[in-house]
């Protein structure tokens, strides 16, 4: 599982390089999702543009991390394809994940939060 | 220490071995036939033989012969010592399963670092052996373990169609993997009324299995069942809400129990009334099959279950009349896929199923499972598959 980490104003980006995330990949993306938080990054954009489909256990992967940042962490999702959009809104994931069209407008809406 | 057996019918020959050798950590034994080397082995185990072609009573090829023959000796290594030089014999003693060919006369060094290199080989494939015979080993106490809990898993579902008045039911179950994270069930709650689950870990495989056993107990537990609430008059019973029972499982099942969420649908048909009261907790939406062939997908509830985020859950309610039938099922179904990656989906699955809405709920299970074996060209479940239907016939 391809990952790429990039602070932007004390927010952590972190870009899914993967089409699928599926059973075979999301053990390991959890745990660098997981070390990256553990790192101190409580604030994270994980942007998904590049993802067309997610499973059971990849949005797993995804709600371990949300978990993990903690009530003063922020995880939010940017640029959810057609596909993985459709799945979060039919898991009613879209009530608590807050899901943003582009990685800068969920960086901007992150760092206004934190200003 | 490594044992060594020496074989000669000449005794300088082998004294001269012996000398060779009596300053190297091995213990030495001596066998002067191939008869004599043949006790030696069964009863010494050498871990390796030296030996002389030509001999009385039996030669070094009869002896190598005899030795891979029987299951007791065939892993002790023979280096044959001759004076042969000829290929043709050298070839014949290796075409045997002799490990190597010395030639007389021969010098210590060279001896030594052939005995030491075919010692090395050998202490390299006992441990190989070793690895393997484990592995073996552990690979047949998984799978035992696994066919148990695949038992176990199968004591959650109905033991056999269950039979109802006033309504019929079919379904199947095809985990992915020995043991999988779907289960369905339909029971009886009281002469009125019939409930029926559907659920889904996130996830596969065994840990996924054990959280559906883990809720099953929390569902089906007589003693304080969350379907049904003892109250203090007649008759005494109360049965939950299905918001209700989605909201405790929420509860008693939060995401960092497990680092498992699961989605869940929970219906309640009065089978007087066709009435439905159900909660969608973010599953694949069941459908309701009018008698007439309309479509109705029953998707309100919640989000899925054990992210405790106090959103609640939310009951909804339909009514069936004579020949309605509700279809429940796992997104193995809508997401199988065909080679290029397309989805099953749910419209030709809701296709289907109203095409065949007047044939025996058993054989709409079974058209449901050719389609979508038409849809990718195979059945090889690539996520648990579970479908139940049932038909009002009040």
């Amino acid at each position: 599982m391809q990952i790429e980490i990039e602070k932007q104003d004390g927010v952590a980006v972190v870009r899914a390089l993967e089409k699928r995330i599926d059973a075979s990949l999301s053990g390991e993306f959890k745990a660098k999702l997981l070390e990256a938080i553990r790192e101190g990054n409580k604030r994270i954009v994980l942007d998904i543009s590049m993802v067309e489909f997610i499973d059971s256990s990849g949005l797993g992967a995804i709600i371990s991390g949300l978990k993990a940042v903690g009530e003063d962490g922020k995880l939010v999702v940017s640029g959810s394809t057609e596909n993985v959009r459709s799945m979060f809104r039919l898991t009613r994931m879209d009530r608590i994940f807050s899901i943003y069209d582009t990685e800068q407008e969920a960086v901007h809406a992150l760092t206004a939060d934190n200003g | 220490m490594d044992k060594i057996l020496i074989v000669d019918d000449s005794a300088t020959i082998r004294k001269l071995l012996l000398f060779h050798l009596k300053n190297e950590p091995y213990v030495l034994l001596e066998s002067c036939d191939g008869l004599q080397a043949l006790d030696a082995c069964l009863r010494e185990h050498p871990d390796l033989v030296i030996s002389d072609i030509q001999m009385p009573q039996l030669d070094g090829y009869g002896l190598c012969r005899r030795l891979q023959q029987d299951p007791r000796t065939q892993d002790i290594p023979i280096i044959f010592l001759s004076a042969r030089a000829e290929a043709a014999d050298k070839i014949k003693g290796l075409e045997l399963g002799a490990v190597d060919y010395i030639i007389k006369p021969f010098d210590r060094g060279e001896i030594l670092v052939r005995i030491r290199n075919q010692l090395k080989i050998r202490h390299l494939t006992r441990s190989l052996m070793d690895a393997n015979r484990q592995l073996r080993e552990k690979q047949r106490r998984i799978a035992a373990d696994l066919e148990a809990a695949a038992q176990i898993q199968k004591s959650l579902l109905p033991a056999a169609v269950p039979r109802f008045s006033h309504v019929g039911v079919a379904w199947r179950f095809f985990p992915c993997e020995q043991v999988g994270g779907d289960v369905i069930n339909i029971f009886q709650l009281d002469e009125e009324h019939l409930s029926a689950f559907v659920l889904d870990v996130s996830g596969h495989g065994v840990p996924s299995a054990m959280v559906t056993v883990s809720v099953c107990q929390a569902l089906l537990s007589k003693s304080d069942s969350i379907l049904k609430r003892p109250i203090s008059h007649a008759p005494f019973y109360e049965l939950a809400a299905p918001a209700q029972v989605l909201t405790r499982l929420d509860q008693e099942f939060p995401f960092e129990r497990f680092e498992k969420y699961f989605t869940m649908v929970y219906l309640v048909l009065n089978i007087r009334s066709g009435r439905v009261r159900y909660c969608n907790a973010a599953h694949p939406r069941p459908v309701l099959l009018r008698e007439d062939g309309r479509l109705e997908m029953l998707e309100s509830g919640g989000t899925v279950i054990g992210m405790g985020t106090g959103v609640p859950f939310e009951d909804s309610e339909v009514c069936l009349q004579s020949g309605d039938r509700i279809f429940l099922y796992t997104d193995g179904i809508v997401e199988y896929a065909d080679p290029s990656g397309e989805f099953f989906g749910e419209e030709r699955f809701c296709h289907r199923l109203q095409e065949t809405r007047t044939i025996s709920l058993d054989a709409v299970c079974e058209s449901v499972i050719q389609s979508m074996t038409a849809h990718s060209g195979e059945f090889t479940p690539q996520d648990d598959i579970t479908l139940l239907a049932l038909e009002f016939q009040g």
